[in-house]
């Protein structure tokens, strides 16, 4: 019989697998962090690769200063002798208005409409995505690194320590997390980099409660006192011992807090207070389109509908990791 | 009279990983009055055994697959057979007829109702009554088991409770509507040694003055020396042997039986040299159990016969059964 | 080099159990009130005792887990009552566990060899390729393959867990060795492997043992002395063979309330009323004196003291001289070769 790899990731992703649902959400999410690494490659009036002149060169890259201003659809209809190019799916990108087709629904022209300025709906979600799933990730990864320090602090030592970070905790969840960002932001200014700071440094006492729980019931477990007693140090015993043990509800938890992490960031972007409303986003295009809501239902629904289907996903798939970790549940 | 009858008993469960046999053909008979000894080691199946007869296997994934449970439910009528009942027919007989004693207090009674509460809905469920009737139940029950000031006692909660006397609240509330038959798995086993003796001793007086017959489900033999009369040896879900309890004990004749009783460390101290009796390997993966007897591999006696053939029980002797082709001292 | 290799003094422990707002200290759990004895080099010394006794706290203390509140522990001569946890590292070499239950006693997102090898790596013993050799010969010393080194904890029955345990113990080559109910948690039917290892171990790397348990009849066979232990203080030490001779009134409970695997033996019980009492209010006198069937005035006023009442034979009890003639349960057949 083939050895099935015993390892604990190996064990949580196979009963992971049973869930078709989870399956399915979890490439929804894998295919959302492809288009948004390869945006400029996706959606992007510049062409991918193009030889001009006998010169190779990625314009959707980087813009070689000699070909600033060229109008591409025109090269491409009509391409100079020895000239060669391959355009990007989807010919627009966030900030080309197409004054001829302002407000115009999805079209063949453009697949998903285009909002009061001009500018291509598809090429603005495909964008946008760049800062939900960025401000997602990197914020849930600040919050994870402060509550995971501080809860194997508080599990480890307990006592003092322990009463110390049990209060900071509850401090901290006494203020009001989403109007402390907007303080915060108007201090230091909406940019893309604050707001993953800010979110991550306001979001971290849910994980810390939970590393801090899973350490106080794994600080007696005799393994620990093994390490223990072989004369092992401190730091060892919690990197080595308990953060692997502590980790199954914390994986969990970063992934609804994703979820409401690019919550966050579309609520303030959909505010004026999130990123600056030229730098394309999910939540500037619903305030964006508050405007025109009689007239162009594409421009509420498409980026709606995109924050819904991202926030379930994520939830779905963390649901199913959540289950998948729980040994009662294992079949 | 013969209260309970169970043949050929089976109960499967349907896992992701095979079909686990946890009990594969038990066949045993108690009369009123009874003590029988359910003997075996981890994954022997005899909890599951205890389980099945009260229809409270997990399903799914598990079911009862095959067998039957006759039970003489009346006085005068013929035994009824209890896989057929209906759930709510089950019911009526589940604490009132046979009733169980777990072996962990803590866990088996519910920590946010006072044991009073629990002894009462026992009571008020089968037998009903008005709230003084009950509550004199209650307070009879508990003195029955010796839980001093059983007024003041009764409104505790589980967690102000020792081990011992959760233990005994538990039998109260088994006992509490005088069944027929007691089953016993492993009351003693989360227990201290001294806090053992007086539940076991508390055990078989209450078997005396009720007239119950017992189920002792347990893993020490020590245990079912003292208390059972008859005895059952299960391994990897069939039982193996069948005796009186000086038969099992004197002459015993399974060679798992035998391995059993050789690696009780003695009381008397052994020489210094002498080393432990052990019987090498582990128990089967009772997914994937053997063609044959299950306990070939680790058996001094196995022939080419045994790893063939089932092997039968074979009556050799009036009560006396051994599932053995080779067996004998 | 001392004859003893572990000597305690008068040894106290109690845990505050805070209450209030600022965690002061509503109650305490008396886990160890004034414990004295001594481990000889090479001997198995068992400690017996039942649930509350602090049988389990007087190990931690042993090997400095945590601190007591008062007296003494020498080590190999060496005082560690109050030494650092720094300077008692190299200490730990000389001094392992083997614990109750293999279930929780391994890390379960380790292999087996990062566990067994991990005391090798804490102490930086010799290099990487050395470790790894050293941890597989260690598994082969308990009787696993080779192929066990990159395997998971869970992949193992509770006996195997066990071997791995004792083999992480004795990757240090240490002088002695804590085994806390090393074979409760198993079956019958392999306790014997286990202690058959432990045995064969000890003759091997000369080890010394304290012996937790609470099964008389294991403890009996394995060490050289016994020592009874309840409610924090040590009611009884004696030869293991003469068993038979111990006279407290608590140890004699629990010889009789083992079960013995014979029907035939009729033994005369003494049942003890009442409950183990608990270790946050333990009784004044004598801890046992709520329980004694022979209890007196005397034994609830006066703590009674530990001395020697035959050769070998010392305990705690104001009446220690009458116990001979109420001996209980000792007179059946399987008893007599004492």
């Amino acid at each position: 019989m083939r050895e099935v790899s015993q390892r604990y990731s190996a064990l949580v992703w196979r009963q992971f697998r049973k869930s078709r649902l989870a399956v399915v959400c979890l490439c929804f999410i894998v295919l959302l962090a492809i288009v948004a690494i390869f945006a400029p490659l996706i959606a992007n009036d510049r062409p991918i690769i193009l030889k001009h002149e006998g010169k190779w060169s990625m314009p959707a890259l980087s813009l070689p200063p000699a070909l600033v201003g060229v109008d591409w659809d025109a090269m491409e209809r009509d391409p100079p002798q020895g000239s060669w190019m391959v355009r990007a799916p989807i010919r627009y990108r966030p900030g080309s208005y197409d004054l001829a087709a302002v407000l115009s629904p999805p079209s063949v022209r453009h697949i998903l409409g285009t909002d009061g300025d001009g500018r291509d709906v598809a090429a603005q979600l495909i964008w946008g995505s760049r800062a939900s799933l960025s401000v997602g990730i990197v914020a849930v990864g600040i919050a994870v690194a402060i509550g995971l320090a501080l809860g194997l602090l508080a599990g480890f030592y307990g006592g003092f320590v322990d009463i110390v970070v049990s209060r900071i905790i509850e401090v901290m969840i006494c203020f009001p997390t989403f109007f402390l960002i907007l303080t915060v932001l108007a201090f230091v200014g909406p940019s893309i980099y604050n707001i993953m700071i800010v979110i991550g440094v306001t979001g971290w006492t849910g994980v810390a409660r939970l590393v801090r729980g899973e350490c106080l019931k794994l600080r007696r477990r005799d393994f620990v006192v093994a390490a223990e007693v072989a004369g092992a140090r401190d730091v060892r015993i919690m990197w080595r011992h308990m953060l692997p043990n502590a980790m199954a509800p914390v994986l969990v938890s970063a992934t609804f807090g994703v979820a409401g992490a690019i919550l966050v960031e579309a609520s303030l972007s959909f505010l004026g207070f999130g990123v600056p409303p030229s730098d394309p986003s999910w939540g500037s295009m619903l305030s964006q389109a508050q405007q025109f809501m009689d007239i162009a239902w594409w421009l509420t629904l498409i980026p709606g509908f995109a924050i819904f289907a991202t926030i379930t996903a994520y939830n779905l798939v963390g649901e199913a990791l959540r289950d998948a970790i729980d040994p009662n549940l294992r079949t | 009279m013969t209260l309970l009858s169970v043949k050929d008993l089976r109960t499967h469960f349907f896992t992701d990983a095979g079909v686990v046999k946890a009990v594969d053909g038990v066949d045993f008979a108690l009369e009123r009055g009874d003590t029988l000894g359910l003997v075996g080691e981890s994954g022997c199946g005899k909890s599951m055994m205890s389980l099945s007869l009260m229809r409270l296997v997990p399903d799914p994934p598990g079911r009862i697959v095959s067998g039957s449970v006759m039970f003489q439910l009346t006085q005068t009528g013929g035994p009824v057979d209890l896989l057929k009942l209906s759930e709510k027919q089950m019911r009526g007989v589940r604490g009132k007829r046979l009733a169980m004693v777990f072996q962990e207090p803590m866990t088996s009674l519910n920590p946010v109702y006072t044991i009073g509460d629990q002894i009462a809905e026992a009571v008020a469920l089968h037998d009903g009554g008005s709230r003084a009737s009950v509550r004199r139940r209650v307070i009879e029950m508990l003195s029955l088991v010796g839980i001093p000031t059983p007024e003041r006692r009764m409104k505790d909660y589980p967690h102000q409770l020792s081990g011992g006397m959760r233990q005994r609240a538990m039998v109260a509330m088994a006992l509490s509507c005088r069944p027929d038959v007691l089953i016993a798995d492993e009351p003693t086993t989360a227990l201290d040694v001294t806090i053992q003796a007086q539940i076991l001793d508390l055990i078989k007086r209450l078997q005396h003055e009720l007239g119950m017959a017992l189920i002792l489900v347990t893993h020490d033999l020590g245990v079912v020396a003292e208390t059972a009369g008859r005895v059952i040896v299960m391994y990897a879900g069939r039982f193996v042997e069948e005796g009186s309890v000086e038969q099992i004990f004197k002459e015993p004749m399974h060679p798992y039986t035998q391995g059993l009783l050789k690696a009780i460390p003695p009381l008397a101290r052994k020489l210094a040299a002498e080393r432990f009796f052990t019987i090498p390997g582990s128990v089967p993966n009772l997914a994937r159990l053997p063609a044959g007897c299950a306990f070939a591999d680790r058996c001094p006696k196995v022939q080419a016969r045994c790893r063939q053939e089932e092997v039968p029980a074979d009556p050799c002797k009036v009560g006396r059964l051994v599932r053995c082709f080779y067996s004998g001292s | 080099m001392s004859e003893n290799l572990v000597e305690i003094k008068d040894l106290h422990k109690r845990f505050p159990i805070p209450g209030g707002i600022l965690g002061r200290e509503k109650a305490a759990i008396h886990a160890v009130r004034g414990v004295t004895l001594s481990i000889g080099r090479g001997e198995t010394l068992g400690l017996v005792g039942e649930s509350g006794c602090g049988k389990s706290t007087l190990g931690h203390l042993i090997l400095r887990l945590i601190e007591p509140d008062s007296g003494t522990i020498r080590f190999d001569g060496r005082d560690i009552t109050r030494e650092s946890q720094g300077r008692l590292r190299p200490l730990r070499r000389k001094m392992q566990i083997v614990f109750q239950d293999p279930y929780s006693s391994l890390n379960p997102r380790m292999t087996i060899g990062d566990i067994v090898r991990e005391p090798l790596l804490v102490h930086k013993i010799g290099r990487a390729a050395e470790r790894r050799e050293k941890t597989i010969e260690l598994l082969r010393l308990v009787g696993l393959d080779r192929d066990a080194y990159g395997k998971y904890p869970h992949e193992f029955s509770g006996g195997q867990r066990q071997r791995i345990g004792i083999a992480r113990a004795i990757a240090l080559t240490p002088d002695f060795i804590i085994a806390d109910e090393p074979v409760s948690a198993l079956d019958l039917s392999i306790r014997g492997e286990i202690l058959n290892l432990l045995a064969d171990l000890r003759e091997r790397f000369s080890l010394t043992y304290l012996f937790i348990a609470h099964d008389l009849k294991v403890v009996e066979n394995v060490s050289q002395r016994i020592a009874v232990m309840y409610l924090g203080r040590i009611m009884e030490i004696f030869p293991a063979e003469k068993l038979a001779l111990a006279r407290h009134p608590y140890t004699q409970a629990l010889v009789s309330a083992v079960p013995v695997p014979d029907p035939n033996v009729k033994k005369a019980r003494m049942i003890l009323k009442g409950d183990v009492p608990s270790q946050i209010a333990p009784p004044s006198g004598c801890p046992f004196h709520p329980r004694c069937p022979y209890a007196e005035s005397q034994c609830r006023d006066l703590e009674p003291a530990f001395s020697e009442y035959l050769p070998g034979f010392s305990a705690s009890c104001h009446f220690i001289g009458r116990m001979e003639k109420v001996r209980v349960g000792l007179s059946a057949p399987a008893f007599a070769g004492g």
